[in-house]
């Protein structure tokens, strides 16, 4: 996937992943929504960790290599999202 | 405490600057109704909630909000990007230039600043809670007479977006109020507030 | 409104132009997904749904055909059948309470007791009515989520005056959710939560 599609990946599944958080703020036992919130998060480690290796640190803790490139451009609000 | 993740919850694309959309579309960062308003009353009502539910609901809402504050700052921003100070005189937005020039600055659509005084923390769960229930309502109308008069697409679709994360939020105040209500008196839900009395 | 949203390529909501709203029932109601014939023994894997990119399209159609587009008090009943609560406001006592033994909570009698208690076995306490909430009402559970199908809210009974209530949201497995970029684009995950704006542009136009 390339960067675009890495980023729409991952904002997929974080929103996925918040509608079950919230779901299950108000519903703590509801299996089918623990087991959906385990599906996405699964899914969503392994997307982020590519994304951070393709587009660059998600968090300032997310920054590897040399560089400090958590400043780099370009932030949310230059590009789209 | 926050950690910042460098993306927005939903993509903002605004190719086409418009000085005048900007001066509404900021009402939801810095307006009664508005996204800050929003994130700082659940964030601040959740230290008094005694019910371990409710404090991470509004935790999580609260935090959303934050992310909701940034799409409208964004939008804000990119409808103000690029335009010289002639066209944001001709769009009537001169008064927000002179101040603020193309930055982003909390206030009303009527350019009264954002204030605490917008929110309530009361310090009693239904009491808070019912707070919340209005505060979407406001928001969800907002979004909606923004709508109204937004013609791109890329306006839109973020508008859209906002106003149904409203209604899902407030679905899930109410379903809150069912954890207040549980170790309360069905005959009487008044009797005490449970976030100070006993 | 609907050209703004096309340009976009926003997918539909599952209720797509205003004849689907005329189409429903003119009572305020909520749109129900169809409830299973039969409650499931174990649990079966549903998460092979959710990525299924066609699961949206003819899954919302049954839904919107089976429930009528009505929702508060839908025939069949939302919850399994087995679970003996019926999810109507009625008077009558139908729903899960002391009386039913074929109730499908988790204590047979839904917690109450073999025998009629005013308060439900919702505490140990019997004398104490106050702590268990429940008044001297039967069917309450102390944890609304344990008690969702049998309503510590959804049943009126229980509900008391001066005090605002919303439906509790149900999540059984089946037809409820939009897959994820679809779910991203209109706002919410939940189909039933989807309620789409369609004011266009104001003061009555047109």
């Amino acid at each position: 996937m390339n960067k675009k599609e890495l980023l729409r990946e991952l904002q997929e599944l974080d929103f996925a992943i918040q509608e079950a958080v919230l779901f299950l703020d108000t519903h703590p036992h509801n299996e089918v929504a623990l087991s959906y919130y385990r599906y996405v998060t699964g899914l969503r480690r392994k997307a982020a960790d590519e994304y951070n290796r393709v587009c660059g640190p998600l968090t300032s803790r997310d920054s590897r290599g040399r560089r400090w490139d958590w400043v780099n451009s370009p932030w949310p609000w230059e590009r789209e999202g | 405490m926050w950690i910042y993740e460098k993306k927005l919850q939903y993509p903002v694309n605004i190719q086409k600057p418009d000085p005048a959309m900007a001066k509404l579309i900021i009402a939801q960062l810095g307006g009664s109704d508005g996204e800050k308003g929003a994130s700082d009353r659940y964030l601040n009502q959740r230290y008094a909630m005694p019910y371990p539910e409710v404090r991470a609901l509004l935790t999580d809402i609260g935090t959303e909000e934050m992310a909701h504050e940034e799409m409208i700052a964004t939008m804000v921003y990119q409808l103000l990007k690029g335009c010289s100070a002639q066209q944001i005189k001709a769009a009537n937005a001169a008064d927000y230039y002179v101040d603020h020039t193309a930055g982003v600055y909390p206030q009303g659509a009527n350019g009264v600043p954002y204030t605490t005084a917008y929110i309530q923390s009361k310090g009693d769960p239904i009491t808070d809670l019912s707070e919340d229930l209005a505060a979407e309502q406001k928001a969800r109308t907002t979004y909606e007479n923004l709508m109204r008069l937004a013609k791109d697409p890329e306006v839109y679709g973020p508008l859209l977006f906002l106003r149904e994360r409203e209604i899902v939020h407030f679905q899930r105040f109410g379903e809150a109020l069912d954890f207040v209500r549980k170790d309360l008196d069905c005959r009487n839900y008044y009797r005490y507030n449970p976030a100070f009395d006993r | 409104m609907g050209n703004v949203e096309r340009a976009l390529r926003i997918p539909r909501s599952w209720m797509e132009s205003d004849a689907d709203f005329a189409a429903e029932c003119d009572r305020p109601h909520r749109p129900t997904p169809p409830c299973r014939p039969q409650c499931p023994n174990g649990s079966h894997d549903f998460r092979t749904r959710f990525d299924d990119v066609n699961f949206l399209e003819d899954e919302i159609e049954e839904a919107v055909s089976f429930s009528d587009g009505c929702g508060c008090h839908p025939e069949p009943p939302v919850c399994p059948p087995s679970c003996g609560c019926d999810c109507d406001c009625d008077e009558e006592p139908d729903d899960c309470g002391c009386d039913h033994h074929d109730c499908g909570c988790p204590d047979e009698d839904c917690g109450c007791g073999h025998h009629h208690d005013d308060d439900c076995g919702c505490d140990d306490n019997n004398e104490d009515q106050t702590d268990c909430g429940c008044g001297h009402d039967c069917g309450c559970q102390k944890d609304p989520d344990l008690d969702e199908d049998c309503g510590h809210q959804n049943d009126c009974r229980n509900r008391s005056l001066a005090m605002p209530y919303v439906i509790r949201q149900r999540w059984t497995g089946k037809r409820e959710i939009y897959n994820r970029p679809r779910a991203l684009l209109r706002g919410t995950l939940f189909v039933e939560l989807d309620k789409p704006f369609t004011g266009k542009g104001g003061s009555r136009d047109e």
